[in-house]
């Protein structure tokens, strides 16, 4: 632990009158634990310490980033942003000086019922070892069941003397598991690696974190075996929310990132086929498109009170109706753009600057059960849990893929199919939304590794969905 | 901070008992990050950062734990010992662990590269004076990487480098753009200038009116930055022993010999002439070469230290996730001045974008064309090609529709900076392949 009384003067003696700077720390604890084919794997604990002091000098803005926390260590880092800052002066592509900067104070903790060590080490190990088992048949001959867990405490710190400490606790549980059969390949997951949430022990019943759902996917796996081959052809898609978090996040989500479509990310994520122009009046999808910015929801797994800018958060309509009415992008990028934004400037850890990131970006359910989207489709598939992604650097033209299919012929659920694709461009994909999902068929999941920015960062992102059917999609399968 | 790092690991060592063993791994670096967009600064900092992975192995168990340095030692050797302590009270409660393997044999190394670099202001306004007038988006990442081994037996490994990577594209507008780096270990102004030069003739082609092409199968050229996002794919589980055994490798069809590439394909790890350390997280020296594909066929896989003991083969010092760090793609025969008239009519692929598995076990990709993309037509470049996406297996691409590959090869340095600036090289020359498919 680190003496924040000491680190606090440090830096505010580290400061100068009529400059603004902040500092963000961030303490996090990690522990992975995992059981491959009956094994356990060499459990890991991490400890990892550092900041960030960010200057704003004039029309400049610079940071430095360390991990030396001693009185020495803090101003070093000050100098070095400032050094930064003034080289900045003149030379950014955001005047600076041009908006005043936050000064947050307040503070948000996840909400934990059952803390991550109220059971042991061994306990949770067993654990994993009777869901590892669960997935056994004749068929797998490779099962994985793990856990990752991260404790992280962010501070903000300002030159003004403002605070907020945030608290986070994030499981990321993981069940995968693969099958063979006559020369076929199937893997089944547990939605891949969108299960994750904001908690305690507790989040294990709310994602089915449990022996039950790893037997049925070695069932499942095998079933798939034994199934043909998805068939070609225009046809109806219904989703899971399992693959409806990847549809959002790819072709709603990063299109609509400010930054991008500022041109910041051109040379590496790319940028978006979403204009200035287009905010306010472009419909993206049909009318029953109805998406939210919301870290304010409980538990999910990118919920937060401010962002690492120290922007605070509150839920917001991105499209309403279909029609597109705010984009993704904290202060900075509201300046640049001159477009209304959200809370979202944020950095995977303490080594790198914020960035506009997605948040929890959320699909709202609709009034249609399952069983009537279902019934409403003459010809189509039914697709879960996300395998394969691949879209353009302007968001629009997308392939993606699941690990489970299921045809639906004249209103009914008929066969399973084997690797299911799709692919489409993201208007005439959103526009072609027909049924959205109720209440009950809504999941909330998490995404740990959404990556952008340079330098790099792999950044924690939680979206929730219902299931969703789309019409005349160009659906098709892999080889044998 | 080697003298800072092997006190920690010889303080530590000493106190490592008779029936335990305890191994250190450093990933360190002091960077400078300056990103641009249009020519302007939009972030600068810098980051210093050094994390160390303590590895305690006692009878039959093994647990880890990773310390951020504080530049503080005191501070330090106290997180170290507690961390110790945690893992002596932690391997009791696992059980056995049958796949534990490390490094008994002794082999201290001492790796720091000499380099030329001004100081990284310098290097910003030379990249701002060379991109004026220019739409200029980009990075550029200055400074020392580090990778250290310890161990309890006394084996000790330092590499350092300090480099330089700037990664950059121009734009005209929209997505109509040419992309280029320039990387390395001695920064000379007339290299970037050549290559901005080279950047901005390829641009003046961009200006012209995009062709939009229509789905099908076309012969294509990939030039050395695109058949490195293929060969970065084909590396995520195609050459590791554990997805060949477990059923999870791409080129399960290449194992099981139902499936070749073409003759002229030899595919190797070439660690000699890599840019990564020449030790593995686990100590282990890696061999000078792994010669992967041979002839178009399988030869050797890539073997961490518990996969070998899982599956009973030889280690040969890959990483964790049996990826390759120095992957080389044998030369062929076309001159870089004939790429043109060897492909004669199809579509020039600069770059690639977004690859991933669209069909893993048919070693099938989907992705996009992205930057600088022309269509050929008679050996005379016609017009930049509006975006497409492809959907091709390597079996059929570096197989039966493999054309040939060019003489020239280039080398290129990792720009990933996902938790920190990595170290992995390629070596590759361009390829001409027949039947490549268009969907969308």
């Amino acid at each position: 632990m680190i003496d924040l009384k000491n680190v606090r003067n440090s830096f505010l003696n580290a400061t100068e009158k009529g400059v603004f700077s902040s500092m963000r720390i961030v303490l996090s604890h990690s522990e992975s634990i995992g059981v491959r084919q009956d094994i356990g794997e060499p459990p890991a604990f991490a400890d990892d310490t550092g900041y960030m002091i960010t200057v704003y000098e004039k029309d400049g803005s610079g940071y430095a980033a360390s991990s030396d926390l001693s009185n020495d260590g803090i101003k070093n880092a000050y100098q070095k942003a400032k050094e930064w800052a003034l080289f900045n002066n003149g030379k950014s592509v955001v005047p600076f000086s041009g908006f005043d900067r936050l000064t947050p104070k307040g503070s948000y903790s996840s909400p934990v019922k059952t803390p991550w060590n109220s059971t042991s080490l061994s306990d949770k190990a067993n654990y994993l070892k009777e869901l590892n088992l669960a997935m056994k048949d004749e068929f797998t001959v490779d099962r994985t069941a793990s856990l990752d867990y991260i404790k992280r405490k962010s501070i903000f710190l300002t030159s003004d003397g403002t605070e907020s400490v945030q608290d986070y606790d994030f499981i990321i549980p993981f069940l995968s598991l693969t099958s063979v059969k006559d020369g076929k390949v199937q893997r089944r997951s547990l939605d891949s690696f969108a299960v994750a949430m904001q908690g305690g022990l507790e989040i294990f019943d709310k994602v089915g974190f449990n022996a039950e759902n790893g037997q049925r996917l070695a069932v499942e796996a095998a079933e798939l075996l034994d199934a043909p081959i998805c068939p070609n052809g225009n046809m109806d898609l219904l989703l899971d929310p399992g693959q409806m978090v990847l549809q959002i996040h790819e072709s709603i989500g990063h299109p609509l990132e400010i930054d991008r479509i500022l041109g910041d990310e051109r040379n590496y994520a790319g940028t978006s086929f979403v204009t200035k122009e287009m905010v306010g009046s472009f419909r993206y999808g049909s009318n029953l498109l109805n998406i939210s910015f919301d870290p304010t929801v409980e538990g999910q797994f990118a919920s937060y009170l401010f962002d690492d800018d120290g922007n605070r958060t509150q839920k917001e309509y991105l499209i309403e109706n279909g029609v597109l009415k705010r984009a993704l992008g904290s202060d900075i990028s509201q300046y640049r753009s001159k477009l209304p934004g959200t809370a979202n400037s944020r950095a995977s850890n303490w080594n790198r600057p914020p960035v506009d990131r997605m948040a929890n970006i959320n699909l709202e359910p609709d009034n249609s059960t399952l069983e009537k989207m279902i019934s409403k489709t003459e010809k189509g598939v039914f697709m879960k849990t996300n395998q394969s992604w691949s879209i353009d650097d302007s968001r629009n033209k997308f392939q993606f893929g699941c690990e489970w299919g299921q045809l639906i012929e004249n209103g009914k659920l008929t066969k399973l199919v084997r690797k299911p694709n799709y692919r489409g461009i993201s208007r005439n994909f959103w526009n072609n939304l027909k049924m959205v999902g109720n209440k009950d068929t809504v999941e909330v999941k998490g995404v740990p590794n959404c990556g952008k920015a340079e330098p790099n960062q792999a950044i924690f992102v939680g979206h929730s969905s219902p299931a969703c059917l789309f019409s005349d999609i160009d659906i098709f399968g892999g080889e044998q | 901070m080697k003298n800072y790092f092997f006190k920690i690991t010889d303080h530590i060592s000493r106190k490592i008992n008779g029936d335990e063993f305890a191994h250190f791994y450093l990933e360190g670096e002091q960077s400078d990050f300056i990103r641009f967009n249009q020519n302007k600064i939009r972030q600068n900092g810098n980051v210093v950062q050094y994390y160390c992975t303590l590895t305690l192995i006692s009878n039959n168990r093994q647990a880890s734990a990773v310390i951020t340095l504080s530049n503080d030692i005191e501070v330090d050797l106290k997180l170290f010992d507690k961390a110790l302590g945690t893992l002596r009270k932690t391997l009791p409660k696992l059980v056995e662990d049958p796949y534990i393997l490390y490094s008994t044999e002794v082999n201290s190394t001492y790796n720091i590269e000499e380099s030329e670099l001004p100081d990284t202001l310098s290097i910003v306004d030379e990249v701002m004076q060379k991109g004026r007038k220019k739409d200029l988006v980009g990075i550029l990442s200055s400074g020392t990487i580090v990778r250290a081994f310890a161990n309890s037996l006394g084996q000790k490994n330092w590499f350092e480098k300090s480099g330089f990577s700037l990664d950059w594209s121009i734009y005209f507008e929209k997505d109509k753009a040419v992309k280029s780096g320039y990387a390395g270990y001695k920064w000379k102004n007339s290299e970037l200038a050549e290559k901005m030069d080279q950047a901005a003739k390829e641009l003046s082609i961009m200006k012209k009116p995009a062709s939009t092409i229509n789905p099908g199968i076309y012969r294509v050229y990939l030039a050395p930055a695109a058949v490195d996002n293929f060969m970065h794919i084909m590396s995520w589980g195609g050459f590791g022993i554990k997805s060949q055994k477990t059923g999870n490798s791409s080129l399960l069809k290449l194992v099981e010999g139902t499936k070749s590439f073409n003759e002229k394909i030899n595919l190797t790890e070439n660690n000699l002439d890599g840019s990564s350390p020449l030790f593995s997280d686990t100590g282990f020296i890696k061999p000078d070469k792994i010669v992967l594909v041979e002839n178009g066929n399988l030869k050797e896989s890539l073997a961490s230290p518990r996969s070998a003991k899982e599956f009973e083969v030889a280690q040969n010092g890959a990483n964790p996730w049996e990826m390759p760090e120095s992957i080389e793609l044998s030369a062929g025969g076309i001159a870089h001045d004939n790429i043109l008239k060897t492909l004669d009519s199809g579509i020039y692929l600069n770059n690639v974008h977004y690859l991933n598995y669209s069909d893993r076990s048919n070693c099938s990709m989907t992705g996009m064309s992205r930057f600088a993309c022309f269509e050929i037509k008679n050996g005379k470049i016609i017009a930049p090609i509006n975006v497409m996406r492809f959907d091709v297996s390597l079996f059929d691409m570096l197989g039966d529709n493999f054309v040939g590959a060019t003489k020239k090869r280039e080398r290129m340095l990792s720009t990933n900076t996902y938790g920190q600036r990595h170290t992995e090289s390629s070596h590759l020359p361009g390829i001409i392949v027949d039947n490549f498919k268009f969907t969308l």
